[in-house]
């Protein structure tokens, strides 16, 4: 099966909006942030890319397109 | 590193080492100078290999702001954030809420053997080895 094409962070964003990804063949930057990658999987619920997960190996990246909503806060 | 001002919280790339060291797993986390230790869904350490369900691990007392809870503790072989680098450390597993946009959070167990500095209005962050 052909692979997905390599996409930048951008591109990612734009065409998976508000979505967790699962990624392989994943480019860096130099502050280790994710440049490029080729998905494998997308989904608005983070368990299925957990899940999707166990089926992959290799170097893989998980990656969230969103955001949280404006009127939210965060606090750990 | 560049990140957005405007964001409720800074999210970096963090890159985990598996356990066999033949595989590593990048995942978001929000960067966060008030958590002790570097924490990392249950889920992505079982797949890294690190096991968090065996007894064997010790177990990390965390206060939290809803309470205290207690999590499993392991380190990591590696981990790199921000193009920074830190072998062995220590790691909490524990989940984190799926609407956070996070898999962990990069504590102080990481931070702390940097430089940090962060320019809020600019949406700028520098993690340097200390001279």
């Amino acid at each position: 099966m052909a692979k997905n094409p390599l996409l930048s962070r951008e591109k990612i964003k734009n065409k998976y909006p508000d979505q967790w990804l699962l990624l392989e063949d994943c480019e860096l930057d130099a502050s280790t942030s994710l440049r490029k990658g080729r998905v494998l999987a997308h989904s608005k619920d983070r368990d299925e890319i957990h899940r999707a997960l166990r089926k992959h190996s290799g170097n893989l990246c998980i990656h969230f397109t969103g955001s949280l909503p404006p009127d939210t806060g965060v606090i750990f | 590193m560049i990140y957005d001002p405007s964001a409720s919280s800074i999210v970096v790339d963090l890159l985990l080492e598996a356990s066999d060291a033949k595989s590593s797993l990048l995942i978001p986390v929000v960067l966060d100078t008030g958590a002790s230790l570097t924490i990392v869904a249950t889920d992505i350490m079982a797949q890294l290999g690190y096991d968090p369900a065996n007894p064997s691990l010790g177990r990390q007392r965390i206060i939290t702001g809803s309470g205290v809870e207690y999590a499993p503790r392991t380190a990591v072989r590696s981990a790199t954030a921000i193009g920074q680098k830190v072998a062995n450390l220590e790691v909490l597993c524990h989940d984190i809420p799926p609407e956070s946009g996070v898999d962990g959070l990069l504590g102080l167990s990481f931070l702390k053997h940097f430089k940090l500095t962060i320019r809020f209005r600019k949406g700028i962050i520098d993690l340097n080895k200390e001279r």
